[in-house]
């Protein structure tokens, strides 16, 4: 099958310190892919060089047929390369319809940025009860929705997903995972999840990959990696 | 109602003049148009500060530009609605020239580099004497600055200079206001709140930065040409760094990123002191340095966003500390 995105061998560094020590892995059309790895691993560094914040000094990164490393970050989020930033990233002085409206920069078209708003809305009844109200005054949870709906108004072909459900209730958990699925399955998004929650994400992916210190030890399908000994050992807390 | 006000609002600021001045008070209406080119200059640089949340020490220098390059046109015989826009365009596109390699940086690196441009401007104006007569200003002796003719009206008197200060400031306010409400003002919060985030979003960070800045930058010329029309004079001491800094005060105490709020810094910072001149003196007006001292740092201490506050800007200071 097409690989849709394609990272072949990166190296990223902060100063003189590696942060990524030549990662490869690939995004095929439609599938959910999972990156568990504990603090510290890289998992964010791998989003940032993807989305072009962070530059890299090695290997590449392709979308489609088209080489996209060292392009500046809009220019990547407007090839529908989106990532939903780890914390709770939403403009906080603009409401809620704001962030939505930002989401889809690129597009001036109003009556398509309504008709997104308007399916974000039956994605997340909460933000239309909501949508005067100025982001930084939404709860965690609703902020985090806000956050990925933010990201939908781009009309992604890939969405990246950092630590989505970093400092949320469980409650509030399970329905960011029910939504990455929902988002997938529903439009056909393919996505990148991040995530320290190594069960949940597994649970809901195709594929996997294990990140420690900036290096790939790991890839498979998500069911052999749940079933694996090491893996339950260090990311399940399973015996 | 608010409408209401406003309307009233404006309509007195349309009669009193008129009447003031039939009754002899040319000193107000001179203090008037005085505010009014105050309030061109900061609503404009309210882009920079208070939109785009980038601090700009040398706004001053584009004054400058505005002015020597409406002043040197117009001793040469060209009338004001063509010195105007070439004013305006030379001030906008030298502000792109000095904006292009800054804005990529950080913030903190603007605020340096503005401060440097405004000085070397001045200095500039101070020793190029064969264009600009140094510090004894322009026009040289023998010469004139043209007045500013509409049809068969010359501007001649501080009321009808009142008049078109208050049309460009309406003009100013209005374009300011149409910014912020715009697709462009948006991105403009999400890039203050969020440079990174607004990045991702597909916001030519750069680009839209350097749309504010240069725009800012032509309402300072704006207030440069008809500032020199007005006095028939210039000189490099009226573009001090202290001038910057006067100007960024009145932004800070009448409250960041609002126009209303810049206006007010105006009336505090200028008008007061204008009015108050002529009845303690002009020992007040050396104080008034220090008394803005103090207001700002009450003001600073006492209220963070300015004395009128946006919702915005607030929330974004709960964000920060
Ligand atoms: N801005 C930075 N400057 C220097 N080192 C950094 C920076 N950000 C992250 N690092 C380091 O890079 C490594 C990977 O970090 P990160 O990608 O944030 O990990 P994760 O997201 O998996 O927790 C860590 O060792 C971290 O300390
Ligand atoms: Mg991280």
């Amino acid at each position: 099958m097409e690989k849709l995105l394609q990272i072949e061998g990166i190296h990223v560094y902060y100063d003189k310190i590696a942060a990524l020590k030549g990662v490869s892995l690939y995004l095929q059309q439609g599938e959910i892919v999972a990156m568990i790895g504990a603090n510290g691993a890289g998992k964010t560094t791998l989003i940032n060089t993807i989305s072009g914040v962070l530059p890299l000094q090695k290997g590449f990164v392709r979308f489609k047929d088209e080489i996209i490393s060292n392009l500046p970050a809009w220019k990547i989020a407007r090839k529908s390369i989106v990532q939903i930033p780890e914390g709770r990233k939403v403009f906080p002085g603009l409401t809620v319809v704001e962030n939505m409206e930002l989401g889809a920069f690129p597009e001036d078209n109003k009556r398509k940025i309504r008709e997104g708003i308007e399916n974000m809305y039956h994605l997340f009844p909460v933000l239309k009860e909501r949508k005067k109200q100025l982001a930084g005054t939404l709860s965690g949870g609703e902020q985090q929705m806000l956050a990925i709906a933010r990201g939908l108004m781009a009309e992604p072909e890939i969405l990246m997903f950092d630590e989505p459900s970093m400092g949320l209730a469980p409650i509030l958990v399970e329905k960011v995972f029910q939504t990455i699925q929902e988002i997938n399955q529903r439009q056909g998004i393919t996505i990148l999840l991040v995530e320290q929650n190594a069960k949940k994400s597994l649970q809901i992916a195709g594929r996997a990959y294990v990140l420690e210190t900036g290096s790939i030890v790991m890839t498979d399908t998500a069911d052999k990696l749940l079933g694996n000994d090491m893996v339950k050992k260090a990311y399940l807390g399973e015996q | 109602m608010r409408w209401i006000i406003g309307i009233i609002i404006l309509l007195l600021l349309i009669v009193l003049p008129l009447a003031g001045y039939n009754c002899g008070n040319y000193y107000a209406i001179h203090v008037a148009g005085l505010v009014g080119i105050y309030c061109i200059l900061c609503v404009g640089l309210n882009i920079t500060i208070g939109y785009t949340g980038l601090l700009d020490l040398g706004f001053m220098a584009f004054c400058a530009i505005g002015a020597y390059t409406a002043a040197l046109l117009s001793i040469k015989g060209i009338p004001f609605w063509i010195t105007l826009p070439v004013s305006l365009f030379l001030g906008g596109f030298i502000r792109y020239l000095l904006g292009a390699p800054v804005l990529r940086l950080r913030g903190d690196y603007l605020a340096i580099v503005t401060l440097a441009f405004g000085e070397i401007v001045r200095l500039i104006a101070n020793n190029f004497d064969w264009l600009t007569n140094g510090p004894k200003g322009l026009p040289r002796v023998g010469e004139r600055i043209a007045e500013i003719q509409l049809f068969s009206l010359v501007f001649k008197n501080d009321l009808q200079f009142y008049y078109l200060i208050f049309f460009f400031l309406i003009g100013t306010i209005l374009i300011s206001y149409r910014l912020e409400h715009s697709r462009i003002g948006r991105a403009l919060v999400a890039i203050r709140e969020d440079e990174l985030a607004a990045g991702l979003s597909g916001i030519d960070v750069p680009q839209i930065k350097s749309i504010a800045f240069v725009l800012s930058g032509m309402f300072g010329a704006l207030a440069g040409a008809i500032y020199v029309h007005w006095i028939g004079f210039i000189s490099p001491e009226m573009f001090t760094f202290w001038e910057s800094v006067l100007l960024v005060s009145m932004i800070v105490i009448g409250g960041m990123g609002n126009i209303a709020g810049a206006i007010l810094g105006v009336f505090l910072l200028v008008g007061i002191p204008e009015i108050l001149r002529p009845v303690l003196g002009t020992k007040f007006v050396d104080y008034r340095m220090l008394i803005f001292g103090l207001i700002m740092i009450a003001v600073i201490i006492f209220r963070p966003e300015g004395i009128l506050k946006s919702k915005r800007r607030t929330l974004e200071l709960e964000e920060r500390f």
